[in-house]
């Protein structure tokens, strides 16, 4: 004998079973994977991400629609026209704000 | 099949060929599936991880630096894989639980049993090391652990082998 421990042969023996699915099989299997793409869950969650970026997107333009048109909170002068509000520098120093709604009075 | 280096084929793969990736899997599936089975001890499942490790590095490979590196890179992968896959399963059995007559000697433990009595990182470290003859450094690097806890771990390992399976030449 080889003076191996028995042990070490025992483990050595069964270990090297070849594996029950071959080489040429397992090839054919893991090609079919990489083809396959992402599997169907990986989809349906990719799916998901994008109705939800798409529903936040939504809200988000949503409140800042709503924003750009509240006169309680006028823009910059140089927008002002865009977003339905005037701003007057007023000689005494201070500001004034007028809605598009306001001026057609 | 050629004779093309698995280095050069691992370029080749990096850079999208198929073709290579198939003949470097070809290589490799029985090694690992023999690597993956010491830590899963069970034939099919030890399979899955290989398949499934050969997908996962197929989509990252372009990541992958040194082709040289192919087989260790892949290596460390699978083991990873296979440890958690282990951990999940929690079948690391205490010697009283071994489906044995009688109490355990050399004679009425098989390999699966007695492997099943060390934890996952002891049956990698034993596999790397008895079978395929690394050194405590290199599969250190594989296992990414100190090389003084593989140390612990291989002589552990050893002596429960011994213990269960007989230590005589």
């Amino acid at each position: 004998m080889t003076g191996e421990p028995r042990w070490k042969r025992r483990l050595r023996a069964w270990n090297a079973r070849p594996p029950q699915t071959g080489p040429e099989e397992a090839l054919r299997q893991i090609e079919r994977r990489i083809g396959q793409g992402p599997s169907r869950r990986a989809m349906a969650s990719r799916r998901l991400l994008a109705i939800a970026t798409a529903a936040t997107a939504s809200a988000l333009l949503a409140i800042a629609l709503v924003l750009s048109h509240d006169p309680r909170r006028p823009r910059p002068s140089e927008t002002a026209a865009q977003h339905s509000t005037i701003v007057l520098e007023l000689q005494s120093g201070s500001t004034l704000y007028l809605t598009t709604k306001e001026i057609s009075r | 099949m050629t004779d093309e280096n698995s280095s050069d084929l691992a370029l080749r793969a990096r850079a999208g060929d198929q073709e290579a990736f198939g003949q470097l899997c070809l290589r490799h599936w029985s090694g690992l599936v023999a690597l993956a089975r010491s830590v899963l001890i069970d034939d099919a499942e030890a399979e899955d991880a290989v398949q499934d490790s050969l997908v996962h590095a197929w989509k990252k490979l372009p990541a992958l630096r040194d082709p040289a590196a192919f087989s260790p890179w892949l290596k460390k992968s699978l083991l990873r894989d296979c440890i958690r896959r282990a951990k999940r399963r929690k079948k690391k059995v205490e010697l009283s639980d071994l489906e044995i007559a009688g109490p355990p000697n050399q004679s009425n433990v098989d390999v699966p049993g007695a492997l099943r009595t060390l934890s996952p990182r002891q049956r990698a470290v034993l596999f790397l090391g008895e079978v395929q003859g690394l050194e405590d450094r290199e599969i250190a690097n594989l296992l990414r652990l100190r090389p003084s806890t593989v140390r612990v771990h291989r002589a552990r390992a050893r002596e429960r082998l011994q213990e269960l399976l007989g230590d005589t030449s």
